[in-house]
Parts: C-alpha cells; structure tokens; sequence
C-alpha cells in the first residue's frame, strides 16, 4: 500500500471512529489579562545582581531577574520581562519567578526562566520545559594538550563533522534501533547505553540523574513521538545545537578544575543537543493535552502557552512521565554522540575521552530544597537553566561533592565558554543558574547583518576556530556576535553567589546542525 | 523589524504572509479574506519558511488531513505541527492545503505536495514546533489576520 494510501486508510478509520462518537464543540479558551500587558515592565533594584518585577493583577508572588545594569537595556529590548510576571500567576508557586541573566523571550516561560511549584497545589507546564526536554549539554576532556593536536585540527573537526550526523535528516544507521529498544532507552536512560556497550560506569555517574529519570513511562509517548525519535538517537540537530573542541585557557579555581579532571592547555570536547523530534512532539502533544486540562480544573492562562495541570492531577502525571522518558532519550543522545567521537578522538590521537559532566536546560524535576527556613519538596521547571547544586549536596556525585556540581556554560563559537561549580547562594534559585550566553541578536537581525560574511572563513582567520555546519544559514544566524558576551553573563552568576567561576574555555573547532 | 511581506503564487493563488523577528526563532503575520485563506496561508508560510522557496514543491502527490482545536488559532497550531510531523516523520512537503470543511474548531482537507527531495529541497530552516504563545486567527477590520511563532 503507497503512502497515500496508507494515510487516507489512517484517517478514513479515524473520521469513522469520530462520526461513531460525534464531535462535539470544546469550549474557547478564554485568556485572562497578562500583569503587564502593553505596559513597560519597572524593575526594582534589589542588590548589584537582582532586580525585582512588582507584584501586580494576578500575579501570586514577585519575579525576581538576575542582572546587572550593563545587561538591562538588554532585556528590556524583547517581552522577556513580561514573561517573567506571566509565569508567576500559575498557581502553587512557590517563591519568586526567576529568571538567570541570560533570559530572553521565550514562550510562554521565557528562556532562562527558573519556577518551583508545590507538588500538592502548584502544577507542572510543559511550556515551562520547553519543547526541546532535557536539551543540555556535555563536557568531555581529552588527555590531550593543545599543541599535541599538531596539524591535526582540521582533520578533527572533519572526522566528528563525518562522525557525529548534523542537520535535517541525517543520521547513522548502524544503531539499528528497533521500536523495542526505543521502549528501553526511554525507561533506562544511561542504564541502556551502558549496556549496549554505548558507555561506561564513569559516564552515568556523572551525568545529571545518573542519565535516568525515574517515572518514565515510555507508554505515554505517543506513536508520532516514536515515528520522529527512532531514528535520531545520536544526531546533533539543529539551530544552536553544536559539538565543540576547545581548549582551557584559563583556570579560576585549581581546587575544583583538578576535581573536575580539567588542566590549562586540556583539549575539552563539548556536546550540546536535546530529544530531538521525539521530545518536541512529546511537548506538542502535552501542549494540547494542557489546554484542554487548564479548562477542566479552571486555571486561568495569560498565554496558551502555559498551560498546565496540577502535579498530581492525572494529566499532570502523564506528562511527567513521558517528560521522562523523553529526557531519558536526549541522556542516551548525548551518550551516543560521545561514543562516536570517542572513535574519532581515539583513531586520530590514541586519546580517551572522559565525560566531566552533563546537565539538563529544559526539565522539570520534583527536587528538595530549603526554602523559608525549611526543607521543601518543589517541582522545579527550569527552562533554559542549569541546575547548579553547592559543595556537600548529596545529588552532586562524589567525586565533586567536595567542591560542588559542574556547572557547564555554553557561549558563542568564537569566543569562550565557562565551567563554573555550583555555590551556596543557588539555594535562592531552587540550585539554578544559567545556560548560556542568551541570544543578542535574532536570526533574522544576525542574517541581514551578517548573511553577506562568510562566517566560517572569517572565524578561522579572525579566531583560528575552524567551523563546519551543516547549513550556511544556521552558521550565520549563530555568529559569535548574535550572543551576549558569555563573561558577562557568568560573571553575574557568579557575583550573585548561584555558581563560582572554575575554568574558561576556547573554542578550536565547532560542529554546527 | 519586520522582514517585507512575501508576495508569491500557488497554483494560481496570491498568498501574503510576514514574517517578524522573535528572538531565537521566527513568527509569521497572516492576512487573507476570511478563516480558510489564512489557514492556508499559514501552510504557505511554514513550507516558505522551511524550505526557503515555496514553489520547489511541486503538487504531485496528497495527504488527507484532520485538525481539531478550540479556536481558529489553536488549528493554525494543529497545521503547523501536522506539517512538521508529514515533513519529518513521513517525508511530505506540502505546498497548499485543499480545505473540504472547516469550522472554527475542526478542519478537514488535502495537504498537496511531494516527497521531500534532498536534491531539490535544500532545508533553509528546520522547523521544529509551532507555538502557542501569541498564536492568533480572527476577523479584523478587513478579512481575517493570523499570527504563529515558530520554534526553530
């Protein structure tokens, strides 16, 4: 039977079942009024690193923004803020509505948005993980130096450019996955690489989560999910995902650098990619799901986007479960794309490749955290934030427990990224900091100004980072200077006590999507 | 800053769409003569948007399509994301949308289009999802207007 066929088959069954069953008319979804709705968001100065959005309409509780005056105006160039004050009228939240420095407009959440919610009266969004679950991303080191990369840079780039499958449509397939295997994959996260021979002990006990969510349940990942993830295990993607060999040019903080494996000259390798299509209809499917439970249980929305049902609601429950799963899908991604470079890195330089860590962006986690003078179990949402827990934590595994979680922090392609730990005072951003450097620019002002330029040329002569992508477009729209500048950035986190600086490190060559 | 609107014919159609700057990704202004047109529009928009040229995609093969929602907006959605899901589950590019009903919360049609040709379809920008945020389908002072932001 052709396609066609096939379909009209498909949907002829579907409309019968439907005529079976009458459609009847679903209610509109009304929106209530946003608390800033077409007025300028007014920001209160708390100290050198916060700013408070005043309580206002029907917001439950205050914003509070992580930012310093040189990134203000910043903000204040897109509706960031207005997000910001959106969110806090979900209900059961707990604390302010945060957003970490890099914060910019998003939907629904705005990126970098950061909400913990009281398991028995608060809810759980998809809107506030994102569609992207568990995008985040992976360090690796090398024991390798710089130097002894030798003439070898372009070929390194070349070989994980060939490696690791980058952009629409491409894909390895000797993995083979079956539907089954995808079904294991998404229950035992890490647990299935490792013994598919796709990773080691080491690699699971330093990724967030031990690279498993608990309460996955792959049954709730719907048939579409399955069609667009099956074959994408191990694929970078596109728009700002990347994997990146760099260097470490700097290191703020000996103690934790030698904890976490690192070393100044230390050739590092960076992996940063999601759920891919998987996780993106898992959170389309919910979105729909949400609207409709908003309705039921009457939860007034400012923007369909966040919508949302009580965590222990069952439609709540469902989607924390194939949240799971699909974050349990983008674990065992990053651990395949880390198997194939490990090849690249052992045939060209005899050199391992040694997780340092791997963290979450786009998650919600019910989590323990002290919160006005006691212990508190929260659903934390980060959208577009690292968790960042301090020294002694019992989540942060052992061997860094005496200095702290990595906190790992993408910037641009041409400039830096940062390896930070997480410190004390993230305890007032339910353990969050950062993700990123935060877009400056938006694709379409990154391609009027720069879509004349060929970037990737003048990357390697301006920089000496060789870059391949694998669309001309995404490379442009992802030019160093479409980002804030990450130091910037980083250094509010770390003036503001979330997370400290560990080590800097330079880009030598990037794989784009 | 708004990019210019988008002037092009399908099949013997005029369309207009423009797109505008979200942050990290895309949104898209629909105009058309009533709810169907916009409809449609949003489809000429989204392959628009993915493909970089609309009409490389040549009508030579259909699929039929449902869509529900609770509102015009919220089916404007539902396309978009049945697009993304032909485009990248099944290989289907639409170029136009046939509509046999259509309501203000179901719709029911023929997505025309072809299988995707890596040869001929260089992908401009991959579309990942449709959002919600801001998403919108409703009579103004002329004709219908129509708005989407697309997660790239």
């Amino acid at each position: 039977m052709s396609r066609k066929q096939r379909k009209r088959r498909e949907q002829r069954a579907k409309r019968k079942e439907r005529k079976a069953g009458a459609r009847e008319p679903r209610p509109q979804v009304e929106l209530a009024p946003a608390p800033y709705a077409g007025r300028k968001v007014p920001l209160e100065r708390l100290d050198a690193t916060r700013y408070r959005v005043p309580r206002t309409g029907t917001m439950r509780t205050h914003g509070v923004v992580y930012a310093d005056e040189r990134i203000l105006p910043d903000l204040e160039e897109d509706r960031c803020l207005e997000q910001v004050a959106n969110v806090a009228t979900l209900p059961g939240i707990v604390g302010p509505s945060l957003a970490m420095p890099d914060i910019h407009w998003g939907y629904g959440f705005p990126i970098g948005g950061v909400a913990a919610f009281d398991p028995d009266e608060g809810v759980v969004s998809p809107g506030g993980v994102g569609y992207d679950i568990n995008c985040g991303v992976r360090l690796l080191s090398a024991d390798l130096s710089a130097p002894e990369l030798g003439g070898r840079l372009d070929a390194l780039v070349d070989a994980l450019f060939k490696a690791v499958p980058a952009g629409v449509g491409s894909a390895r397939r000797e993995l083979g996955l079956e539907p089954a295997g995808l079904q294991a994959l998404m229950r035992d996260g890490l647990g299935w690489a490792v013994s598919e021979g796709l990773a080691n002990e080491a690699d699971a006990q330093r990724v967030e989560e031990g690279g498993c969510l608990p309460g996955a349940e792959p049954l709730r990942v719907s048939e579409r999910a399955l069609a667009r993830g099956l074959n994408q295990v191990g694929t970078l993607g596109s728009g700002n995902h990347f994997a990146e060999v760099g260097v470490v040019d700097e290191v703020y903080d000996e103690q934790a650098a030698a904890a976490f494996g690192l070393r100044a000259g230390q050739v590092t390798l960076m992996i940063h990619s999601g759920s891919r299509g998987l996780g993106h209809q898992v959170c389309t499917d919910f979105l729909a799901d949400m609207l409709r439970a908003s309705e039921r249980y009457g939860i007034p929305l400012v923007d369909r986007q966040l919508c949302c049902a009580p965590v222990e609601s069952e439609p709540g429950r469902r989607y924390l479960q194939a949240m799971a799963a699909a974050a349990n899908y983008a674990f065992v991604n990053r651990q395949v794309m880390t198997h194939w470079a490990r090849q690249v890195f052992d045939e060209l330089f005899g050199s391992p490749l040694h997780t340092v860590y791997d963290v979450c962006h786009n998650i919600a986690k019910l989590e323990t955290h002290r919160f006005e003078g006691r212990e508190r179990e929260l659903l934390v949402h980060r959208k577009g934030a690292t968790r960042a827990l301090p020294a002694g934590h019992p989540l942060v595994p052992a061997a860094y427990r005496e200095v702290g979680q990595p906190v790992i922090i993408p910037g641009d392609m041409g400039r830096y990224s940062f390896v930070l730990r997480g410190a004390q005072q993230s305890e007032r951003s339910f353990g969050s900091a950062c993700h990123g450097a935060g877009r400056l620019l938006s694709r379409a002002a990154a391609k009027r100004r720069y879509g004349g330029s060929n970037v990737a040329e003048r990357l390697r002569k301006e920089r000496g980072v060789i870059v391949r992508g694998a669309s001309r477009a995404t490379v442009v729209e992802e030019v160093p200077e479409a980002y804030k500048d990450a130091a910037e950035v980083v250094g509010i986190v770390h003036d503001g006590g979330l997370a400290e600086r560990v080590a800097r490190i330079r880009p030598l060559g990037c794989v784009k999507g | 800053m708004r990019e210019p609107t988008q002037q092009c014919s399908v099949r013997g159609v005029d369309v207009a769409y423009r797109f505008f700057d979200h942050t990290g990704d895309f949104g898209v202004e629909l105009e058309g003569a009533d709810q169907a047109e916009v409809t449609r529009e949003a489809l000429h928009a989204f392959t628009q948007l993915l493909t970089g040229d609309l009409s490389s995609v040549r009508p030579e093969a259909e699929l039929e399509v449902e869509l529900e929602g609770s509102d015009p907006a919220e089916l404007l959605v539902a396309l978009g994301n049945e697009l993304i899901y032909c485009f990248e589950a099944e290989g289907f590019l639409a170029a136009d949308l046939e509509l046999e009903e259509l309501t203000s919360q179901w719709a029911r049609g023929v997505l025309v289009g072809e299988d995707f040709d890596p040869q001929r379809h260089p992908i401009a920008r991959p579309v990942k999802a449709v959002t919600y945020h801001q998403a919108a389908c409703e009579p103004a002072a002329t004709g219908w207007r129509g708005r989407l932001i697309f997660d790239l």
